[in-house]
């Protein structure tokens, strides 16, 4: 009788996670982290500008550097000589990179503190859709973020944004987005299994940052560091969200391929890696240890 | 009665000590224990700091071609923008613990619910922080010296050690300014609890204003002014032409010394009047061991 109660138990619940219950469960997650995240609206403004004035010291180093806009160098090496646009768009791509790996990576250290993850976690929706609710949440206000340094860094430094390029620039970003899902999995794996896992978190994410050219162009890099970033959607991602921001720049059909065959790779491995940690902690029961 | 009486008044002498040595060092080991618990995160606040500082090595590269420029040289008077960068984060780290540190610390131990307890030992307060201070001290004097020896095998760097004595004396005057912010910081953090965002400005506020990566004469005028009454900005000029020049002169180490002690007066009056207001406040309200 008991097996008879909890087999309609699971059909039920499997009959409610159809795509558009999870659809609905992501969005009631993203929209918790709002409410939240409205009680503190001194927090929204400095969240939404500090990555602007954060990008300050590399544009006067710029600046000290060439003494003016352009730079012969850069030009050679990428196409563009205008480096202030093309250091800027760069960093306006990894902040919005670092904002969602940080805030969706330790979304369950988080709860883990309000003590509510084990709440969450019982709440009838598959995990890869409970952790998409917290990316979802910071994708949301990485864009107003980035929208604001855009227009900042117009407004401020002058630079040139092509505006016919903004429909390629958000689809490469919303790609590499999916790769850094497959990030996000991972971090919340070594969440999950380490608790504080920071140094981890910190020395993975320094390493992406340094190989994922925002300030200078691959060419740069030493080739063993090439390799890496090659294989990083990121770096893909940043490449044609610059090139189609850029009046200079051309955005080529094989910059998409490498996107999506890394984002793939990326983001597959991310979610085998999750289940398989997952699955193991719910067998240890160590999901609300400190 | 009398036992009780004369307990208080030891407990009141005690405390009323500004400068107790003894307390002070008490509370640096009781933070060094915990600290060498963890001896791989000082390695990795040594190293840390490169990882952050490369990709401008970098970008420096993909601007100019080579380690240098034109315009780089005049506006610095250095030729290779690499030992600059190395030089100005050698000094940054300093600022970066003490402030964070000092501001941290009180916050820590209100997480960890011990702030209370830590208050009513019979001292100073004062002596509490500066025991916080000098932990911070010790670490990053690690942490410097990793970042140091790496960054010389690294980038081939040939830094002139003849002049490090008075390298040494800017940044300990230095670190009497900065251990003044950080008195300030703390008695923020205890008025406002989370200390998170106030720092972070604070932080985005130095790394703009102190010339880590570029020359002071980058920066537009009126910011020029204000970034020479950050202590930093004041040691930078002396350490640079000591370790990559070794070209300080008596009258520039004089006159930049003089400098860092005004400095030093004006940040010690400022943080000490700020955290006994913030303290008396929160005495008065009883929540200084909330969140």
């Amino acid at each position: 009788m008991f097996s008879t109660v909890e087999k309609m138990e699971k059909n039920q619940i499997t009959r409610k996670t159809s795509i558009t219950n999870e659809l609905r469960a992501a969005w009631s997650i993203t929209k918790k982290e709002w409410i939240i995240r409205a009680s503190y609206p001194l927090e929204i403004i400095y969240f939404a500008l500090s990555p602007f004035l954060w990008m300050i010291p590399v544009i006067f180093f710029g600046l000290s550097i060439t003494g003016g806009a352009d730079s012969t160098n850069l030009a050679e090496l990428v196409g563009t000589s205008d480096w202030k646009t093309f250091i800027i768009l760069g960093m306006v791509f990894t902040n919005a990179i670092t904002m969602i790996i940080y805030g969706a990576g330790y979304s369950f250290r988080r709860e883990q503190n309000r003590g509510t993850l084990e709440s969450i976690y019982v709440s009838p929706i598959s995990r890869t859709t409970l952790l998409s609710g917290f990316t979802l949440h910071y994708v949301s206000f990485t864009l107003i973020s980035t929208l604001i340094q855009i227009i900042a860094a117009i407004v401020l430094f002058g630079i040139n944004i092509n505006a016919l390029g903004i429909a390629v620039a958000l689809l490469s970003f919303g790609i590499a987005i999916t790769g850094i899902q497959g990030i996000v999995f991972i971090f919340s794996c070594f969440v999950l299994k380490f608790r504080r896992a920071w140094i981890t978190t910190e020395i993975a994410i320094n390493f992406l940052l340094f190989i994922t050219p925002a300030a200078y162009p691959i060419a740069v890099l030493p080739t063993v560091f090439q390799v890496f970033s090659k294989a990083s959607p990121l770096t893909w991602g940043l490449t044609i969200f610059r090139s189609a921001l850029m009046p200079d720049l051309i955005v080529s059909y094989e910059l998409f391929v490498n996107l999506i065959i890394s984002t793939i790779i990326l983001f597959a491995l991310g979610w085998l890696l999750f289940r398989f940690i997952e699955s193991s902690i719910r067998k240890t029961g160590s999901l609300q240890k400190f | 009665m009398n036992l009780e009486t004369e307990l208080d008044d030891r407990i009141q002498n005690q405390a009323a000590k500004i400068l107790d040595f003894r307390a002070i060092w008490t509370i640096t080991k009781m933070n060094m224990t915990i600290v060498l618990r963890y001896p791989a995160n000082i390695v990795l606040w040594g190293l840390f700091p490169i990882i952050w500082f490369v990709p401008m090595i970098f970008s420096g590269y993909a601007l100019s071609g080579s380690s240098t420029s034109p315009n780089f040289t005049e506006l610095s008077g250095y030729t290779d923008f690499v030992p600059f960068l190395v030089v100005g984060w050698f000094v940054y780290i300093w600022i970066d613990s003490t402030i964070w540190g000092i501001g941290n610390s009180l916050r820590e131990e209100q997480e960890e619910g011990t702030l209370e307890s830590i208050l009513l030992i019979p001292t100073s307060r004062i002596n509490i922080l500066l025991g916080y201070s000098l932990r911070e001290i010790l670490i990053t004097l690690m942490s410097s010296v990793v970042l140091v020896g790496t960054s010389v095998i690294l980038f081939n760097l040939q830094l002139v050690v003849s002049q490090i004595i008075p390298t040494i004396i800017l940044i300990g005057l230095m670190l009497l300014g900065f251990i003044g912010m950080g008195i300030m910081m703390a008695g923020m953090v205890i008025l406002f609890k989370s200390p998170g965002i106030l720092l972070e400005l604070f932080d985005i506020f130095n790394s703009t204003l102190v010339p880590v990566h570029y020359p002071v004469s980058v920066l537009p005028s009126s910011l020029r002014a204000i970034s020479f009454i950050i202590p930093a900005t004041v040691a930078l000029v002396g350490v640079r032409l000591a370790l990559i020049k070794g070209a300080l002169t008596l009258q520039t180490f004089l006159s930049l010394s003089f400098h860092l002690i005004i400095l030093a007066v004006i940040f010690w009056s400022l943080g000490l009047g700020i955290f006994k207001l913030a303290e008396k406040h929160t005495r008065k309200t009883g929540k200084i061991g909330g969140y």
